[in-house]
């Protein structure tokens, strides 16, 4: 089993440890201040409860929408978008 | 303020129960200068005020009253949205009921009239005119009521910013305090409530307790004839652009009175779209107690008639459910009202599913019969009418009868005892 794992962060390739979550991942490039925005308004939304039930720390892997980070193992090639809508903008509009 | 042990606090009104009846009766008391005091068992909206959606639909009323009654509660809202320093998420969006028979299309095309004939903002549209107000409703549908005075508010939201309100007005809430039962004096004048944590004295109790409210022991009449009719609720993930405004399938008015009547669940269509853009859908309707474990089979249901009107949600994310209990009566109706022969008792409870709904209208009438006031100018024979129809002598006599017929040992005394006098 390798240490690492390579995967696509917003269009990026990077690299994190294997076996960690992608909240972890997340974290580790500089990504958990602010994974997207409230939907109310701009203010950027992060890991809340870290258990899977407060849905604060969605994001969009491997096209799929509405992924919990905190609850989902990082995997090799795996593409992640967050979707912050100040700062870095991505292509990930909902609907 | 926590415990009331070893002393005994005083108030002119105690209010039990701190849902969105009680907290509306108790702001609105404190707001006409009333000394109030909110006694709730658990903390404010814990019960069904927490477990609900926010609906306040003026065209899914059964008769004149029942919209009239809404649509001034909505505008009830409008003043507390105003009024109150706490956001309560009011919003007028309206909602379409929509029709799937040839039955239920020619009865809303009437009710439109009717509802007009009542200063309500309607329209009857067809199937097209639908899909372009509701682009994401394609199931197979004849027309809807597009409702535009129909609106929502966050009852949790209303309930804090209520109870905030009052404080900043004297008013006093205790958290975690249960009252158990009634204390009365000479002629069976009210005199204060037992708590489990104490005695508090007031010449004024009112049971906004919900579905609890049975439980409260106030002596000599019948046991309130309330029972939980459960409700379950599927909330989505934010899906904002999915849905505009509240939609309803035709049939859940039909379901309100007749259906659900058992432990089986009735399932009608409703989806509502909260201020943070997550949707709650819904609805069911069973009796089984104070049951608030959610049935998988339920939520099935729901989600499957959901995805019938509206395909769209099936790419939408469920992420949690729940289920509330709503204070069912045997005639549809609230008991509000004092109770005859206990001055000074009175009764704000057995909503159903109309608790959000009636809640600013409730608390007017509350306060009229606390404060023995003739109505506000303007609504007298409204407000009147609603304090006639919703009168809980109704059903406390009925239930009176009922219990009698009931056990075999009562109405054998009552044989005697006509027997007796005859």
């Amino acid at each position: 089993m390798r240490d690492v794992v390579r995967i696509m962060l917003d269009g990026e390739t990077v690299e994190v440890p294997a076996a960690v979550s992608v909240a972890v991942a997340l974290a580790r490039h500089d990504r958990l201040r602010s994974i997207r925005s409230s939907s109310l308004n701009a203010d950027p939304r992060s890991v809340f409860c870290g258990m899977g039930l407060c849905q604060e720390c969605v994001v969009t892997v491997d096209g799929v929408r509405g992924v919990r980070a905190c609850i989902t193992p990082i995997a090799e090639g795996m593409q992640i978008q967050t979707a912050l809508k100040h700062g870095r903008e991505t292509d990930e509009v909902v609907q | 303020m926590a415990s009331t042990r070893g002393q005994s606090m005083c108030a002119d009104v105690a209010v039990l129960g701190g849902g969105i009846i009680g907290a509306g009766i108790a702001r609105e008391l404190g707001a006409s200068g009333v000394d109030v005091l909110v006694i709730e068992a658990t903390g404010p909206a814990a019960g069904s005020s927490g477990r609900c959606d926010g609906n306040v639909l003026v065209q899914t009323k059964h008769d004149k009253l029942g919209v009239q009654l809404t649509l001034r509660s909505i505008e009830g809202y409008r003043r507390w949205a105003e009024e109150l320093a706490h956001p309560i998420r009011f919003e007028q969006r309206g909602s379409l009921v929509f029709n799937t028979s040839d039955d239920q299309a020619v009865h809303a095309q009437r009710r439109v009239e009717t509802l007009r004939a009542a200063g309500v903002r309607a329209d009857f549209i067809d199937a097209e005119e639908v899909r372009r107000r509701e682009p994401e409703l394609t199931g197979e549908l004849i027309g809807a009521i597009d409702c535009y005075d129909d609106s929502s508010v966050y009852p949790p939201a209303v309930v804090a910013a209520l109870l905030k309100d009052l404080r900043t007005r004297g008013g006093r809430v205790l958290s975690g305090v249960r009252a158990q039962r009634l204390l009365t004096g000479d002629h069976g004048r009210v005199t204060g409530v037992q708590t489990d944590q104490g005695m508090i004295s007031a010449p004024v109790v009112i049971n906004a307790l919900g579905v609890w409210a049975p439980a409260f022991d106030c002596g000599a009449r019948a046991e309130l004839p309330i029972q939980p009719r459960q409700g379950v609720l599927v909330v989505t993930e934010e899906a904002p652009d999915i849905l505009r405004r509240t939609v309803t399938e035709g049939v859940y008015m039909a379901n309100r009175v007749s259906a659900g009547q058992g432990s089986e669940a009735a399932v009608a269509f409703v989806a509502e779209r909260t201020y943070r853009g997550n949707l709650l859908i819904g609805s069911s309707r069973r009796f089984c107690g104070y049951d608030v474990a959610v049935d998988n089979d339920i939520v099935r249901a729901i989600v499957a008639r959901a995805v019938h009107f509206m395909p769209a949600l099936a790419g939408i994310r469920a992420i949690r459910s729940f289920a509330g209990l709503r204070p069912w009566t045997p005639d549809n109706r609230p008991l509000i009202g004092a109770v005859n022969d206990i001055p000074g008792y009175v009764l704000a409870t057995g909503h159903e599913g109309e608790g959000v709904g009636l809640s600013p209208v409730t608390a007017e009438l509350v306060t009229s019969v606390v404060l023995d006031q003739a109505s506000p100018p303007g609504s007298t024979r409204l407000l009147a009418e609603a304090r006639a129809a919703f009168d809980p002598e109704r059903l406390l006599n009925s239930e009176t009868l009922n219990t009698d017929a009931a056990d075999p040992a009562g109405a054998t005394d009552r044989q005697q005892y006509q027997e007796a006098v005859s």
